[in-house]
């Protein structure tokens, strides 16, 4: 009976502890209390101005592959439609057409509802496009479209149904002198083709029966004899369709087309960007932060000074790319100018008359790297703590304590005096760390070389430094580091964010106080480091000004360290300090020395060299963050015996991805100590895809793929043990220790849906239970617990160890865990998580096109007492049970007292 | 375990049977056969001077079988070397590469001049090789020494075991030129992944269903529930009787 009973039993346990386990699970009315979501678009590629609705919008597509509606009021998103990543999903072609607009995208053709962004019409064309496509123009027909593929050596011309999408109608026009250094450019319903080499500009009329280049020389339009190798740029005019800017070095020339023939219109030699609206140019110049539109009637030539514009746009904003104008007659009958402008630090600013209406921080939706800084404790606190000095005997540093600690209390018995004198409340915009320090600076550094501090509380921007030469390095990453946090004042805290060069493609540095968002050195903190970098790394170890410096490895491995003066500190570490290398693509990974470096010269020396085999190239190598803590060093068995941890800070994981005709797409996994160089474990998958999303803490690794052979996504559990037994316990080093491998424990689960991100969650001291966060392609972000995923999980009975759940292929997922509740974030590009003063709370940004904040409790509020705890009952209570205590001892005593007597 | 005057002189054969790689699968791996050269760096400083030192035979990846052949004798004057690296804190590199395809490259590691002198010279090389067997990934380098202590009791100590070495006295040798390296070799591949266990997770559900069935009470009436009628039945019999009596 009871043997009966124990299965039934086990699954109702499972069911209850699955529904008791930590789950999120928010109240409605504290959505938004402790999270904000920031929606983004882009950078705008296109844009339509709709005044078929009211109130009125501006229809954008964008490079991140979205359509949106802004509302031209505030420059809300009003609709948003996310089309497919990649290729696929870039938008060509926008056209308004009354209340729709239509978008080509890749092989989609789409119609939508400007009101509503319901999607009206959707065509896939039957057409593949060519392989090595240079340009491809795109002819937005009333029942046909055609398209214009350049490729080398000819333009292949494909006339497709609009509605069908079957193909009518396919030329092939030969152009042998068309080489990918050809420039190629659409306008209108022709292929613009600028060949500086024969110094003759083709046009070919992609509507014309029988399409064919006509010539003509670059010197009919105004550009005669460019330099070789000097820039060629296409540019079409927003508003006039039949116009193209032409630019070949500094001459600039606006061109007309008919037909086949093309002559000049004007010379816009000077301005940056052009649109035409209402038969009127307008051209944008722009000096510093002052922009001013030029307005040209297009027809006589003469200028319109009472319609141009001269507007100051917000500081920190970059060179203006390209221009949309929209001209419309108001209430009152006279005409008003409206411009959008998008500019290279990827913001969007709408003008009018009376300057910038509003303006969208398009960056966000391209944020790269996120670090979380502590705010500092309230200034005037502590601008009574001197540093400490350099090298402290016990006794000046008490003396040095004591000084400090009656300095605080006179300062806070002033404060409170203070407080009672005046009733003026202390400004609320200052940012000073909170009790808890579950408020933190949030610095974001993004793709278009802008770096911004915001406030995690609010998500509002308290900063902003824009770099217009700073780009990210290869695999589009920009490195953030934290040279010296908040903690040692007066010191200012100190980030740097390392890039390359947009010209050069040498490194360039930037140095802030992440604070203020104020550079540190000259020229705002920007340097150029003058050589490329392959790698860079931040040390541990501070220098006498508690700053970390970060070293450079360069193309020539030659090592420089930033600030110069922690070469001392290099020096220092020599012994302790390895890098590790590996190029992209390469199957070496090489580890390196700086033992032999002497002053002024800091030198690598190979000492280790793991070579995968196989026919597999490294894709990628995961090592553990630097202050991860492990607070726990085993696990107590089922029989209370422990099983230690293999705990190995140096350890990274390699992946390497090959093809195998046998087993097709193949993943390694490699387990290396990166400072010996052993290869600790590898696990080898076969018939696997990626993407491949790696979690790597403690003794840990989680990964998730797509299985090519059962076509769903699984998530593999690492887990790596030392024993019963432990080689050192005090300390770990990865030249001694056990002849044995570790013992690896491993185990497999199917995911439901794919996975756009992933991390763990990470606390002050790693007690609580670490989770790890999923990023589906859902949009949803989802926690979930580590036991969830342990490799120990038993498959069969047995003696259970203490939190763990019988195995369970399939990995559930519950609408309780979405931390993201009923936000949908769509590209999601990583997860960062930080810890803070408390040990329970993780704060978790979430990046991607959007951006979300919220506060984790893993392991819920352990360490914190609920809102409702009674503090009044208990101190009567306790204060109740201490004069009973009191009064029961004197009776007590009185009666002792008396039976003496007796 | 000391061979009298030979070049090659100790060897150690390990067979280490990976209960993974023993696992059933439709694994095609070559139980390759490999020749692989071990150099080493008795000359340190920045650019180590690699010298040959010994060859080891792998004969089955899958079995991890394979033969360590010293092709050098240890003599004072190396001795002498690997002196003066311990002496300069320097590192011991050792190199790996197999015969017949140089070109593939080596796979490196080092340890501590030091820990190699104070375990005399003995060693396990833990080799990776890939997962069709035909190249070697990585080379771990394990003494047993793991800690320096800086005492000189090391590859030097020529009076056997005497002036309170630890552990393992009998392989002391009597002079350094007979000492010899020590070397165990640990063949190794990458494990096959796992793969969600569906079929023993719907077996148990199986099971757990057919139990159900099973555990379902076939029985008929009075045998499930004669404990409570046997006592309404005596009690009825006996106050019953009782008014029987009675009347």
């Amino acid at each position: 009976m009871a043997a009966g009973l124990k299965a039934p039993l086990s699954l109702l346990l499972l069911l209850f502890l699955s529904h008791i386990s930590p789950s999120f699970g928010l109240y409605e009315d504290q959505i938004g209390k402790f999270d904000w979501v920031q929606q983004y678009v882009g950078v705008v590629t296109q844009a339509v101005f709709d005044e078929s609705t009211v109130p009125r919008r501006i229809i954008v597509a964008t490079s991140d592959n979205v359509l949106a509606a802004l509302a031209t009021k505030n420059g809300d998103i009003v609709w948003r439609q996310v089309l497919e990543s990649g290729e696929n999903g870039r938008v060509e072609a926008l056209v308004g057409e009354g209340q729709r607009v239509t978008s080509v995208a890749g092989r989609m053709v789409r119609t939508w509802d400007t009101l509503t962004a319901a999607l009206i019409h959707e065509t896939y064309l039957s057409h593949t496009p060519h392989p090595g496509l240079l340009e491809r123009a795109v002819v937005v027909g009333e029942s046909e479209l055609v398209l214009g593929e350049v490729v080398a050596g000819s333009v292949v011309v494909t006339t497709l149904d609009r509605v069908s999408g079957s193909p009518l109608d396919h030329t092939n026009v030969v152009a042998p002198w068309i080489s990918t250094d050809t420039k190629c450019g659409s306008a209108g319903k022709s292929v613009v083709c600028v060949e500086l080499s024969l110094s003759l500009i083709f046009v070919l009329l992609l509507t014309a029966p029988s399409p064919e280049f006509v010539s003509q020389p670059l010197a009919s339009v105004g550009l005669e004899a460019p330099e070789p190798g000097s820039q060629v740029l296409l540019q079409t005019v927003p508003g006039a369709p039949d116009h193209l800017i032409i630019q070949v070095g500094p001459g600039r020339r606006l061109v007309h087309l008919d037909g086949n023939s093309l002559h000049l219109v004007r010379d816009l030699g000077g301005s940056q960007s052009s649109a035409v609206a209402g038969g009127v140019l307008y051209s944008l110049t722009q000096v510093a932060h002052i922009v001013t539109l030029g307005a040209v009637d297009l027809e006589t030539g003469s200028e319109v000074g009472e319609q141009g514009l001269v507007v100051e746009l917000p500081t920190h904003t970059g060179q203006a790319t390209s221009l949309y104008v929209h001209h419309y007659q108001t209430s009152d009958g006279g005409s008003a100018l409206r411009a959008l402008l998008t500019c290279s630090d990827h913001s969007l600013h709408l003008l009018s008359g009376a300057g910038v209406v509003w303006w969208r921080e398009e960056a966000m939706a391209r944020v790269v790297a996120v670090e979380g800084v502590d705010l500092p404790v309230d200034g005037a606190n502590i601008n009574f703590q001197d540093p400490l000095p350099a090298s402290p005997d016990w006794v000046s540093s008490l003396v040095h304590r004591v000084r400090t600690q009656v300095s605080q209390v006179s300062h806070w018995v002033s404060l409170v005096m203070e407080r009672s004198d005046s009733t003026f409340p202390a400004p609320l915009h200052t940012l000073h760390r909170d009790q808890l320090n579950l408020r933190k600076l949030l610095v974001l550094a993004t793709a278009s070389g802008k770096m911004m501090g915001v406030d995690s509380w609010t998500g509002e921007v308290v900063w902003r430094i824009y770099v217009s030469e700073l780009m990210p390095l290869e695999g589009d990453k920009l490195l953030l580091y934290t040279q010296r946090t908040s903690a040692h004042f007066p010191h200012q805290p100190q980030c740097v964010v390392v890039g390359k060069h947009r010209e050069t493609g040498e490194g360039v540095l930037v140095a802030f106080n992440p604070i203020t968002g104020e550079g540190v050195g000259d020229r705002g903190g920007v340097m150029t480091l003058g050589f490329t970098i392959i790698q860079a790394l931040l040390l541990h170890h501070p220098d006498h000004q508690y700053l970390k410096p970060v070293v450079f490895v360069d193309d020539t491995m030659n090592l420089h360290v930033f600030p110069a003066s922690g070469e001392s500190v290099v020096l220092q570490h020599k012994d302790s300090i390895f890098v590790h290398l590996a190029r992209p693509g390469s199957t070496h990974l090489t580890g390196y020395t700086l033992r032999f470096s002497t002053p002024g010269n800091l030198v690598l020396r190979e000492v280790w060299r793991v070579c995968v085999g196989g026919g597999g190239i490294i894709t990628g190598v995961y090592g553990k963050l630097a202050w991860e803590k492990v607070h726990s060093p085993g696990r107590v068995l089922a029989d209370r015996s422990v099983l230690y941890k293999y705990v190995n800070p140096n350890l990274a994981v390699v992946t390497t991805q090959g093809y195998d005709h046998l087993n097709k797409n193949t993943l390694t996994l490699y387990l290396v100590d990166t400072v010996s160089g052993a290869v600790i474990e590898s696990v080898n998958h076969k018939k696997v895809s990626g993407p491949i999303h790696v979690v790597h803490s403690e003794n840990w690794v989680v990964y998730t793929f797509f299985n090519d052979k059962y076509r769903r996504y699984e998530v593999t559990s690492l887990e790596l043990f030392e024993g019963l037994s432990q080689a050192n316990a005090t300390a770990f080093s990865s030249l001694g220790g056990r002849a044995t491998p570790p013992i690896m424990e491993r185990q497999a689960y199917i995911l439901p849906v794919g996975i756009q991100a992933a991390t763990h969650t990470s606390t002050e001291k790693g007690i609580t239970t670490k989770f790890i966060l999923f990023a589906l392609q859902t949009g949803n972000v989802m926690q979930m617990s580590k036991w969830l995923l342990d490799p120990r999980r038993p498959v069969t009975g047995g003696p259970r160890e203490e939190g763990l759940l019988p195995y369970i292929p399939e990995m559930r997922l519950s609408p309780h865990d979405m931390i993201t509740y009923n936000h949908t974030l769509p590209r999601v590009s990583s997860i960062f998580t930080s810890p803070t003063g408390l040990e329970s709370a993780c704060v978790v940004l979430v990046y991607g096109l959007d951006l979300f904040y919220t506060r984790m409790f893993p392991s819920k509020m352990f360490d914190v007492l609920k809102d409702d705890f009674d503090h009044y009952l208990i101190g009567g209570v306790v204060l109740a049970l201490m004069a009973a205590a009191l009064t029961t001892r004197k009776l007590a005593q009185r009666k002792a007292l008396k039976q003496a007597w007796k | 375990m000391v061979l009298p005057a030979k070049n090659l002189s100790c060897f150690t054969v390990l067979f280490l049977a990976f209960t993974a790689s023993l696992a059933f699968q439709e694994d095609e791996f070559l139980d390759g056969q490999l020749t692989l050269v071990i150099e080493d760096a008795l000359e340190g400083g920045p650019d180590p001077i690699f010298t040959q030192r010994s060859t080891i035979q792998v004969r089955s990846v899958k079995s991890g079988n394979a033969v360590v052949t010293h092709t050098r004798p240890w003599t004072n004057d190396l001795n002498e070397k690997l002196k003066k690296l311990v002496e300069a804190d320097d590192l011991y590199h050792i190199r790996v590469y197999q015969k017949g395809s140089e070109e593939k490259g080596y796979v490196s590691t080092f340890t501590k001049a030091c820990q190699v002198f104070e375990s005399r010279l003995s060693e396990t090389l833990s080799l990776m090789v890939d997962g069709s067997g035909t190249s070697v990934v990585g080379v771990w380098l394990i003494t047993p020494v793991c800690v320096c202590d800086g005492e000189e009791n090391g590859a030097e100590s020529d009076n056997g075991g005497g002036g309170g070495d630890g552990g393992g006295g009998e392989i002391i040798p009597s002079s350094s030129s007979s000492l010899q390296h020590n070397t165990t070799v640990i063949i190794r591949s990458p494990i096959p992944a796992p793969v969600p266990d569906t079929a023993t997770y719907i077996e148990k559900l199986e099971a757990m269903k057919n139990e159900k069935a099973e555990g379902k009470d076939n029985r008929s009436f009075l045998a499930k529930y004669w404990m409570y009628i046997v006592p309404l039945v005596l009690i009825m019999v006996v106050f019953g009787g009782g008014q029987d009596g009675g009347r």
